[in-house]
């Protein structure tokens, strides 16, 4: 158990779940999605996700 | 009279083997992530035997979906409570790049390479129109000017697995094509494309309201999708 809540990986389940709605409705039917889309999020995510990484060791 | 008593030399204390340690505890993070893993194996097995019995229809990206969904709250809640969820964010990281993989190449999903190799070119009737085109390699030219599409809307499906997938509609007809090439380009209607994972949905002016509407699914899987007018009927 550490001390403090990681951040990094708050960030990143919070991006997992996101991404699992996404896919999950994109099998329903609700939405489209193609490469051009999924993959330029997955930089964001993966930026985000760095992001808080940082800080979790600034801290 | 002697009184001394013989001296006997100390017997030696029975060894007593220490206690033995209680075994280390597994980390709290750890065990978690083993109860949210067993879970999840056990949603697949039941969720496999559902589909295998035909009681739900459940495709692997729907299922890798709510697998996602899961291992995050999995994760949010041990972030949360300060454990350490890296096995798990491991499971998650791989999931989404199996997901986003599987939208990047769904074009090869829906392709059969089995329908043949060579060039074919149909030229269909209303008579005999089919309601799907296949090659499995090659080029496939598909010409619909030469059908009188009725009233409504009729739904149209051409699929390449390797090559040129051309395709010619009237103009006469409201036109919606919805295109996907796993690896190539697309021209629609003159606007090309090109690239991994395309996918594109275009629709002509006027289809809302055409009395006569045609609906075009095209997939390639490598190659290339043109879908163009019938340029004699200017």
């Amino acid at each position: 158990m550490t001390g403090h809540v990681d951040l990094r990986a708050l960030v990143a389940g919070v991006l997992f779940v996101v991404a699992g709605v996404v896919f999950g409705l994109e099998q329903l039917g609700v939405i489209t999605l193609s490469a051009g889309i999924v993959w330029p999020l997955l930089v964001v995510g993966l930026g985000l996700a760095m992001v808080a990484g940082a800080v979790r060791q600034a801290r | 009279m002697n009184l001394r008593t013989p001296i006997h030399p100390p017997e030696p204390a029975e060894a007593v083997p220490p206690p033995p340690l209680p075994p280390p505890a597994p980390a709290p993070g750890r065990s978690t992530a083993r109860v949210i893993t067993g879970v999840l194996l056990v949603l697949a097995g039941v969720a496999a035997l559902l589909h295998q019995l035909g009681a739900v229809r459940l495709s692997v990206a729907a299922f890798g979906a709510a697998a996602l969904v899961v291992v995050g709250l999995a994760v949010v809640v041990l972030a949360l409570q300060r454990q350490e969820p890296h096995g798990l964010m491991v499971v998650g990281v791989v999931l989404t790049l199996l997901l986003a993989a599987g939208v990047t190449f769904r074009p090869l999903g829906s392709i059969s390479f089995t329908e043949g190799a060579g060039d074919r070119t149909v030229t269909p009737t209303a008579a005999d129109l089919d309601d799907g085109y296949g090659l499995g390699v090659g080029q496939l030219k598909l010409d619909l000017t030469g059908v009188a599409f009725p009233e409504g809307r009729t739904a149209l499906r051409a699929s390449v697995g390797m090559g040129e997938l051309h395709v010619t509609v009237p103009r006469d007809v409201g036109v919606r094509i919805v295109a996907e090439v796993a690896m190539g380009e697309m021209v629609l209607f003159g606007e090309q494309t090109s690239g991994v994972g395309l996918s594109r949905t275009v629709t002509t002016d006027g289809y809302e309201s055409a009395t006569r509407q045609l609906e075009l699914t095209a997939s390639v899987g490598m190659g290339r999708i043109e879908v163009r007018f019938d340029d004699r009927a200017r």
